[in-house]
């Protein structure tokens, strides 16, 4: 059962991720991001992530998707921009052949053995009492970033004064 | 199955996705996004295929997370998906003045920094 | 709970605050604060003492962890006990005094504010050197007073004569900081540590199998302590650097930075007893140097220069005290001569403030019923210069003198030295004294005036200090006996007969002589010139040393400098780059895809390189 669910939620992320490459509308493209996205949170929820799963719905699927649909809709610019072929082609071999690398490269060293989880693993208390007590410093920068990214967003944004 | 749980997690009921699964859905996922980096002429649709990149990267951090059940990946995850946010913001903040200075984002056309 | 390291830290905040505000804070303010921290400094490095006699051995603090290289920790230890107390005790002390006296002195100069800042930040420095409990520590101690010393000898920098001066002082100080800065990497490879208490305790044993390094680290230590002792051969810096404000003089160059190598010394005297020979050595300098510049302050006209030499003689004395029996007489030296010989400086900037900038003792005479405070308190600092019962200097040139006497093989004759150096000091004391205060009044213009009592309290109580601080030797000798060796017994009268009786002589055949007598100008004849040129030891350094180095230095610049490095090297590295950037200027066509592709490509090949290779 839970196999069955997890090859459905990856050929559905896998399907996503290559639409959103593929359709020359960029609204499409857009759409077919947030299926991917989605279809991710569902596979986190299978590893016993519930937590980050909700997060990514939230704020990946939600916040970060809805700039990028604004920004595509509300700037005059054209969504379709065709490919070209010689990218294509080079762009598909390179990372054809990087996957093909990384799959070889990992089927040595990859460990199966399943281990069953601890109550509450991945849970919002769990993570919580993680998150505020061994990595604060690392929380406290990534705020700090996203204070300056704020800032920075909105000088980049604002229009000169004449 | 036996075992007590409280947790909400499917996952644990029949059995466990195996680790290799999800790695190859990772490094599929993340294969996707480049190509789409390399392909793509449009400012914007580059930074979408670098979310696939991001979102591929979370995905191998949670597996190993749940292969070593420790909870560093999640932390990981939240600090990649803040990342995103931010880098996500700046992106589009810049291509919005890009549009506005040069009248288009398409990448091949902004090729001022040349040597 | 008692922090050390407030003792220090307080006159670096007046050094901040003075520092920072300075343009827009009053001359009152500056003075105040000025004043105030040093004061403050003073009442904890008191409180620190008073618990020292209530039984502890040592109040000790960790500022925090400077660096940690491997197992060696560089802490900023701070730790005072009997002997960095009793200094900190005169620095913040004296160093008070000086302060409230350059209000007056510097009453009306451009740079009142600068002034105190340096002068403040000279005592945090200086505190810091005697304070701390870590070599490297000391060492910015050490290099920070230099840095002071250079700041407040060049204070005037307008003039000609003060910035040379301060190079000068810099330069010749390097010398010596090099002796330090070896002495230190020997010791930390030898002992493994640069924390002073654990390097007097682990030293012997780490020196037994290589006494050599004992020596060598005790000779390069007496080389620091030449250079900022002013001990032959590096002593040449000190008189130039009279040409900075007198107060300074009085606390840097008399009572205080000087005394740091002997302090020094006294520090490390476990280390340098590993080999007697490094005693010996240090003194048989110190009678040489004392003996040395005493016959120059004979012939001297400035009257800041006869007391610059005179203290120059003096150091030496203490190192010869300091080396010679246990040590304590050459620190209590030090105690006596930081008060006298800081009264003698102050008096003469009140003289020199009086006569309106005049230097030159031979145009002054006449001045002790003109300025009575001045020449009472100026008259107890010179006797106790001399030696004279029962002032200060009797009793710690006489404790050195009884050490000295049975100091190894040549004891009789460093004795002999010492007295008659004792001898030649009362001499040019009188000639000084009878110069300026006695006689006729020899300048035409200006009216002399007595200073104003911010400048006249210190002197008195200096004075005061000078006169009796020597009855409290076995009190000091008590006190200090905890961390060095005590005396032992009593000061022979054999002694005390030949040193009182070389002072009382030297004392009457200078007042006998200068009653009437005043050098006239122009150059003096026979052997007084030698003197007076101060046996020609600058010309001597700058034929054998300035001027070899300035040679090489211009070869090395036309010829190293300019051929080699700027064309060959630099010039050519630089073309050789631009040639390199113009082949491959055009692989960066700006298109960010091709970029990527090519870091793909890369990626591509190092995955493939560790799978197939």
């Amino acid at each position: 059962m839970t196999a069955t669910i997890f090859i459905l939620l990856a050929a559905l992320a896998v399907l996503g991720a290559v639409l959103a490459v593929l359709l020359p509308n960029a609204v499409h493209a857009a759409m077919a991001l947030i299926v991917m996205l989605v279809a991710t949170a569902g596979i986190y929820l299978l590893l016993s992530a519930p937590f980050v799963a909700v997060i990514q719905i939230a704020v990946y699927a939600g916040a970060i998707m809805v700039l990028f649909l604004f920004v595509i809709m509300l700037m005059n610019v054209e969504l379709r921009i065709p490919l070209r072929r010689w990218t294509l082609v080079a762009g598909t071999v390179a990372g054809g052949l990087f996957l093909y690398q990384t799959v070889h490269l990992l089927r040595g060293v990859m460990d199966d053995q399943a281990r069953s989880g601890a109550d509450g693993f991945g849970s919002a208390h769990e993570v919580s009492s993680v998150l505020f007590a061994e990595y604060v410093v690392p929380f406290e920068l990534v705020s700090v970033l996203l204070l300056v990214a704020i800032v920075a967003a909105v000088v980049l944004g604002k229009r000169e004064a004449a | 199955m036996q075992q007590h749980r409280t947790g909400p997690a499917w996952g644990q009921e029949e059995k466990l996705i195996p680790l290799s699964h999800t790695i190859l859905l990772s490094a599929v996922l993340f294969a996707v996004g480049t190509v789409g980096f390399l392909v793509r002429r449009s400012a914007v649709m580059m930074l979408v295929c670098v979310e696939i990149m991001l979102n591929a990267a979370n995905i191998a951090f949670i597996a190993f997370a749940r292969h070593h059940l420790s909870m560093a990946g999640h932390i990981w995850v939240f600090v990649v998906i803040t990342v995103a946010a931010g880098e996500a913001a700046i992106g589009l903040a810049l291509i919005v003045a890009l549009a506005r200075e040069r009248g288009t984002i398409q990448v091949d056309e902004l090729r001022s920094l040349k040597g | 709970m008692f922090r050390v390291w407030a003792i220090p830290l307080i006159p670096l905040l007046g050094f901040v605050y003075i520092g920072l505000l300075s343009r827009r804070l009053s001359r009152r303010a500056a003075a105040i604060v000025g004043c105030s921290t040093v004061a403050l400094s003073f009442l904890v490095s008191l409180e620190g003492a008073l618990q020292l006699l209530r039984g502890e051995e040592a109040l000790t603090a960790t500022f925090y962890t400077w660096a940690s290289l491997g197992d060696t920790l560089v802490r900023l230890d701070y730790r005072l006990d009997a002997l960095s107390g009793s200094m900190a005790l005169i620095v913040s002390g004296v160093g008070f005094l000086i302060h409230l006296y350059s209000v007056g002195y510097m009453h009306g100069d451009r740079g009142f504010n600068r002034y105190f800042a340096f002068l403040n930040l000279f005592i945090f420095f200086m505190l810091t050197l005697v304070l701390s409990d870590n070599l490297l520590l000391t060492f910015v101690g050490w290099e920070g007073v230099g840095l002071c010393s250079y700041l407040l000898i060049g204070f005037w920098y307008e003039k000609s004569d003060p910035p040379p001066a301060a190079v000068k002082a810099f330069v010749v100080n390097r010398i010596g900081d090099f002796g330090f800065l070896t002495a230190m990497v020997l010791l930390l490879a030898q002992v493994g540590t640069l924390s002073i208490s654990e390097l007097l305790q682990s030293a012997p044993g780490a020196f037994e199998a290589w006494p050599v390094g004992a020596l060598a680290v005790g000779l390069l230590l007496f080389l620091a302590a030449t250079g900022k002792s002013a001990q032959v051969p590096l002593y040449v810096w000190l008189p130039d650097a009279m040409a900075g404000p007198t107060p300074v003089s009085a606390l840097i160059h008399a009572a205080t930075m000087v005394t740091a190598g002997v302090y020094l010394m006294a520090r490390f005297r476990p280390i340098l007893e590993l080999q007697p020979q490094v005693l010996e050595v240090i003194c048989a300098v110190g009678a040489v140097t004392a003996l040395l510049a005493a016959l120059i302050a004979l012939a001297q006209r400035d009257i800041k220069r006869v007391l610059a030499y005179s203290t120059v003689s003096q150091l030496g004395y203490m190192f010869m005290g300091v080396a010679a029996g246990g040590g304590v007489a050459g620190m209590f030296h030090l105690t006596t001569h930081a008060f006298f010989k800081a009264l003698l400086f102050l008096g003469a900037g009140s003289v020199i403030h009086a006569m309106g900038g005049e230097q030159d003792i031979t145009k002054m005479g006449g001045l002790r019923s003109k300025t009575p405070i001045t020449f009472w308190t100026c008259l107890v600092g010179a006797l106790a210069l001399a030696g004279l019962f029962p002032t200060a200097g009797f009793y710690s040139k006489d404790l050195i003198l009884a050490d000295v006497l049975h100091f190894g093989e040549w004891g009789r004759i460093l004795f002999a030295m010492g007295v008659l150096t004792a001898g030649l000091t009362a001499f040019y004391t009188a000639r000084w004294l009878m110069l300026i205060f006695f006689g006729e009044y020899r300048s035409p213009h200006h009216h002399p005036h007595e200073s104003p009592a911010v400048m006249t309290v210190p002197l008195v109580l200096l004075a005061i200090f000078s006169f009796g601080a020597g009855w409290g030797e076995h009190a000091y000798a008590h006190f200090v006996g905890r961390v060095l060796e005590p005396p032992e017994g009593h000061v022979p009268g054999q002694v005390i007969a030949w040193a009182s009786g070389a002072g009382i002589v030297g004392l009457l055949a200078g007042f006998l002589r200068y009653r009437s007598l005043v050098p006239g100008p122009g150059p003096a004849k026979g052997l007084a010139r030698v003197s007076e040129r101060k046996f020609w030891v600058d010309e001597i350094y700058d034929a054998l040393i300035v001027r070899p180095y300035q040679f090489l230095s211009k070869v090395i610049a036309s010829w190293v400098d300019g051929g080699l490095i700027d064309t060959a090297l630099v010039n050519g590295s630089g073309a050789l780059v631009r040639a390199a950037g113009r082949i491959v200027r055009p692989l960066q066509n700006g298109q960010i895809q091709v970029y990527t592709l090519a870091m793909m490509v890369g990626l591509v090949a190092a995955l493939g390189w560790m799978l197939w290779s």
